[in-house]
């Protein structure tokens, strides 16, 4: 199969950044007591231990005792955060938008963000009268538009925005439409 | 016998000289006067087209930069830029062109009209 | 648009997060004594004693110091691959026949005449454009951000038709694919300056 023009899945940066870090300090602490070993050893055949004192009070600690427990227990659970994060796919970041190849272009494919929905249903909202903020989030499959507003009865207002959002959706074509959620937030004038 | 009467040096200066003039003359090139300075007033000194000449017994090798109308056939235009200098030059020089690499360094649409002046709307 | 490490960050997640659980699992095994049956020596009264001797062996010290080296190149070169690649083609070579010298076209020098002409679309605010592949089998990559009121159907159109066929044109080879990412600007961001009339 062809690899697809964009990523539609996270990349998982942020993750991967922390743990890259993290093993760079390991790195530079378990570096930081072999150097302080082999100073004090003089020379090259000097054990690990004679750089940090703490081995010993580790090899006097039983397998039961609780400080063993809790770092384990500790380290499995951060290894299945990891393992659940590096296999799941993630959320959409994409949504695809029906298009035709022309003659010229053997494969034609037309993407928008999600970000790009949020801020297409958050101008849509804008437009319409009475609505004095708003805000918009969105995945692939629904976006949810929060606006405020100083007028009271606020029902007409909240069915125009919806009518507004989904207009504006429904005039773009999407593979899949995404649904919307209205939501106001009441707000004194 | 032309051998007898002494011979011809020319200097590869003359070769650049004589290949940025033919370049200069060809419409679609850039630096050409066809009105490809659609990108304003700046003269820019790279969308001139530039040559390097390397000689090498009685041929020599040409290395030309230059710019090209967008949307104009890249391979097309710059084979005829190639077929242009290999014949000017070696009518006018009396030197065998061998090769003539091409890097092409730009690529912008061509003005309509040559000679038009850009207002600009601010 | 810009190509990221998504394959090595899950790899490694998935590598780093079987060694954590495992590492953890295998001690929590011992600490109940579940591992007692299968080596003696496990127990949980027994002490983490034989750990603490690995750390006392000569030569760890060194060993220990390689093994830093190693995770601090690890890490390194993990964070240096986060960095955003454009994988733009490699210089183009559109010569009939090299024998009487060669043609070369960057990919930005096309990128660039692709997002002039994308700029000239209109609703569309600003534009990038990378191109990949090879000379005979182009991919054009690109991004345009549009007014949030836009039509996208005309902008999309236009695109397909005009700065496609545009770039095809200069090619003179049909484009083996076109991938186009619409954003919307942010408002009044506006990048074009005059207007040639």
């Amino acid at each position: 199969m062809s690899p697809r023009l964009f990523r539609s899945r996270p990349a998982r940066v942020v993750p991967a950044v922390i743990v890259a870090i993290v093993i760079l300090a390991i790195a530079a602490a378990l570096g930081w007591v072999a150097i302080a070993a082999i100073a004090t050893g003089g020379s090259g055949d000097s054990a690990l231990s004679s750089g940090f004192s703490g081995f010993a009070s580790l090899g006097a600690m039983t397998w039961g005792a609780p400080p063993v427990i809790t770092a384990a227990v500790i380290i499995a659970l951060l290894g299945l955060i990891l393992l659940v994060i590096g296999i799941s796919p993630g959320a959409k970041r994409n949504i695809g938008y029906r298009t035709e190849a022309p003659e010229h272009i053997e494969r034609f494919e037309v993407i928008l963000p999600t970000s790009a929905l949020a801020s297409l249903a958050a101008a849509a909202a804008d437009s319409v009268d009475g609505v004095s903020s708003v805000r918009a989030a969105s995945n692939a499959s629904s976006t949810i538009v929060t606006f405020s507003t100083p007028v009271r009865d606020n029902d007409g207002i909240r069915r125009d925005v919806d009518a507004a959002v989904t207009q504006r959706f429904a005039s773009i074509a999407f593979n899949r439409t995404p649904t919307v959620k209205v939501r106001v937030q009441r707000r004194q004038a | 016998m032309a051998s007898s009467r002494g011979g011809l040096t020319i200097a590869d200066r003359v070769i650049e000289k004589t290949a940025s003039q033919i370049l200069k003359s060809l419409p679609g090139v850039g630096g050409a006067k066809s009105g490809l300075f659609g990108f304003g007033s700046n003269a820019d000194l790279d969308s001139r087209p530039s040559v390097d000449v390397t000689l090498s017994g009685r041929s020599c090798t040409l290395e030309v930069h230059l710019g090209l109308a967008y949307p104009s056939p890249i391979t097309e235009a710059t084979e005829s830029v190639r077929r242009r200098l290999s014949t000017d030059v070696e009518a006018l020089t009396g030197v065998s062109v061998h090769q003539v690499d091409v890097a092409v360094k730009w690529l912008k649409p061509h003005t309509s009209g040559s000679g038009s002046s850009v207002r600009h709307l601010k | 648009m810009r190509r990221m490490a998504a394959g090595a960050n899950r790899t490694g997640l998935i590598i780093v997060g079987l060694i954590s659980l495992g590492a953890g699992f295998a001690a929590l095994a011992i600490s109940f004594g579940l591992a007692a049956t299968a080596a003696p020596g496990l127990s949980p009264d027994a002490q983490l004693q034989p750990i603490a001797a690995v750390f006392a062996l000569p030569f760890s010290a060194g060993i220990a110091l390689v093994a830093a080296l190693i995770l601090a190149m690890i890490g390194v070169r993990w964070l240096a691959v986060q960095v955003p690649r454009k994988d733009s083609a490699k210089p183009l070579r559109m010569q009939e026949d090299s024998r009487s010298g060669v043609t070369t076209v960057t990919a930005n020098v096309v990128a660039a005449a692709v997002e002039d002409d994308l700029e000239a679309t209109p609703e569309v605010v600003d534009a990038q454009a990378i191109l990949r592949g090879t000379a005979r089998r182009p991919e054009l990559i690109l991004h345009v951000d549009v007014d949030e009121r836009a039509d996208f159907d005309t902008v999309v159109a236009d695109i397909a038709e005009r700065v496609a066929c545009n770039c095809s044109q200069a090619l003179g080879v049909p484009l083996s694919a076109v991938g186009v990412e619409i954003g919307i600007a942010r408002s009044r961001q506006r990048r074009q300056r005059s207007v040639q009339l």
